[in-house]
């Protein structure tokens, strides 16, 4: 094999590129498809990337028509879907390749639905573990927190979707499956109270081992998060889930155009596409920036706090050390991040 | 050598053995006290309070905290207008801020008086007297109210403004509660921004 291809090259003339290696070898040039093919060794995805440059360009063309040749937006936003089709799960890229997949959803997002956003890859802070406190001595049912919540995060508006769900519970009763999250009437009612739940953000989270695809992970500052790209829909995390916390989209998600938050996170709040996974992820586009989640800042009565549980002079620390405190379904060992307490 | 490898092999079947993750969290609270404030970054917005005065609270407590201005949200003159260059002083009963309706505790426990200061009316006091500022209304809640006051003092009620990040800035009781009619009322839920409810 060797030897064919050492023929090939000296055949198509290779000449020595700056770092003193055959042209045909050397990733840092431009090369043709032909030269790309033969002289280098090849991935699966690679390969077909190569091959679509060349010949991919050529039947799309025949396929619209001559006229595409003429709308360079087209054009633009097929190449750019193109070489977002066939990036990296985001968790393996490398600096490079996620800045380059950020400006590309940027770009598509202007190109297609004319929207000016910015998609950060902001990273985990080093020494934070994010944990959760829910006061359910606090909690009115208002419902303030889910809105929020779908206005921060882009959630498709047809569906209803909610990553946040609070239950009315009759007094001296804790199991959720017996609280009604469909309430609609004023709150507080007297003989109720209101628990919310969303993703837990385990310690040891159930859903991520059973990814087949490798799609979902918990960052260093202890979030679960989702590469809605690199999702195949199979669903088998919303079942190993304990805490009904994910959600699908059945649909393409629908938010209107005015009311999309610019701000967003590839791992966060980026708009998702059908048949994708997603879920609570603590506001990632706020949360590393040092803001708090939408959820938080946006409860009228104080019951939700967040905070960096490894600082022992953080708020969430105080609670958890010095309040009664549960966490749900703790016999499991998924060792859930956020905690409920009482005054 | 040898006892090295079978120690090592007895320690990787060990782990095999114990797949639970008990206590996963507790060990990265445990290691994280060694080096604790090690979390500056510079992702972190700077502009987070820059909207919000504040001041130093006067509590003591582990934690330096701050609390939100009051004196920011409405001016010292507005009140010093008619109750100083005017001499009007206050007394219970008269119709003056009528719109007010004290409900907060019993007249029988508690009038303007109780918390307002009749000869400063933009100064508030405690029930021996002593003066207190406006920014810092606490002290005085804390008259009754102390357990809530210790709570929230440590960041277990009430609110944090400027997110989880660096000073600590908390709301004012007032900016929450209603002084004059403290509790929170019943309302209607929220609902989806397309106009329909959550779940039906």
């Amino acid at each position: 094999m060797k030897k064919i291809r050492d023929f090939l090259n000296r055949f198509l003339k290779g000449k020595k590129c700056d770092h003193g290696r055959d042209q045909a070898n050397c990733c840092s040039h431009e090369e043709s498809g032909a030269k790309q093919l033969l002289g280098r060794t090849m991935g699966r995805r690679n390969f077909l990337r190569g091959a679509a440059a060349s010949a991919g360009a050529g039947a799309s063309l025949m396929a619209v028509g001559p006229t595409a040749l003429l709308d360079e937006k087209t054009r633009q936003s097929a190449s750019l879907k193109w070489e977002e089709y066939f990036k990296g799960n985001y968790r393996v890229m490398n600096k490079k390749e996620r800045l380059a997949t950020l400006k590309r959803l940027e770009e598509l997002a202007k190109l297609n639905r004319n929207e000016n956003i910015q998609v950060s890859g902001a990273e985990p802070i080093p020494g934070v573990l994010f944990g959760y406190a829910f006061n359910i001595s606090k909690c009115e049912g208002y419902m303030d927190c889910i809105k929020a919540c779908v206005e921060e995060n882009n959630l498709d508006r047809d569906s209803n979707m909610q990553y946040i769900k609070v239950f009315e519970m009759d007094h001296g009763k804790i199991n959720l499956e017996n609280g009604d999250a469909a309430y609609f009437h004023e709150v507080p009612q007297d003989d109720k109270f209101y628990i919310g739940t969303q993703c837990m953000h385990c310690e040891n989270p159930p859903c991520v081992p059973v990814c087949p695809t490798g799609a979902t992970w918990k960052e260093q500052d202890g979030i679960v998060v989702v590469d809605y790209d690199w999702c195949i829909g199979c669903r088998y995390c919303e079942a190993a889930c304990p805490y009904w916390a994910r959600r699908f989209n059945w649909g393409e998600p629908h938010v209107p155009a005015e009311q999309i938050n610019p701000n967003q996170h590839y791992l966060g709040n980026r708009k998702k596409s059908k048949g994708s996974m997603e879920k609570c992820h603590f506001c990632v586009q706020r949360t590393r920036k040092g803001e708090n989640p939408a959820c938080v800042d946006a409860c009228p009565t104080g019951a939700r706090v967040f905070g960096n549980i490894l600082d022992p002079n953080s708020d969430i620390r105080y609670i958890i050390e010095n309040k009664k405190v549960f966490r749900l379904k703790e016999e499991l060992g998924t060792e859930p991040k956020f905690w409920y307490y009482m005054d | 050598m040898m006892k090295a490898i079978h120690l090592l092999f007895l320690s990787i079947l060990m782990a095999a053995c114990h797949p639970g993750h008990h206590g996963v969290l507790n060990k990265k609270i445990e290691k994280a006290k060694v080096g604790t404030s090690s979390m500056a970054s510079d992702q972190i917005s700077p502009e987070l309070l820059q909207d919000i005065q504040y001041e130093k609270a006067k509590w003591k407590t582990k934690t330096d905290f701050f609390v939100q201005k009051r004196f920011s949200q409405f001016k010292e003159n507005t009140c010093k207008d008619c109750h100083e260059s005017k001499k009007i002083i206050n007394q219970v009963g008269v119709t003056q801020h009528s719109e007010i309706i004290l409900q907060h505790a019993s007249q029988e426990v508690m009038n303007c008086t109780t918390c307002h200061d009749p000869k400063r009316v933009w100064q508030l006091k405690t029930l021996n007297h002593f003066t207190v500022s406006i920014n810092h209304p606490y002290q005085v809640c804390t008259q009754c109210h102390f357990q809530q006051v210790e709570d929230w003092s440590k960041g277990a009620h009430g609110k944090r403004v400027g997110g989880w990040h660096g000073k600590i800035v908390r709301n004012n009781c007032t900016d929450c509660h209603n002084p004059h009619d403290p509790s929170f009322k019943p309302r209607w839920p929220s609902i989806n921004p397309n106009g329909s409810r959550w779940i039906k």
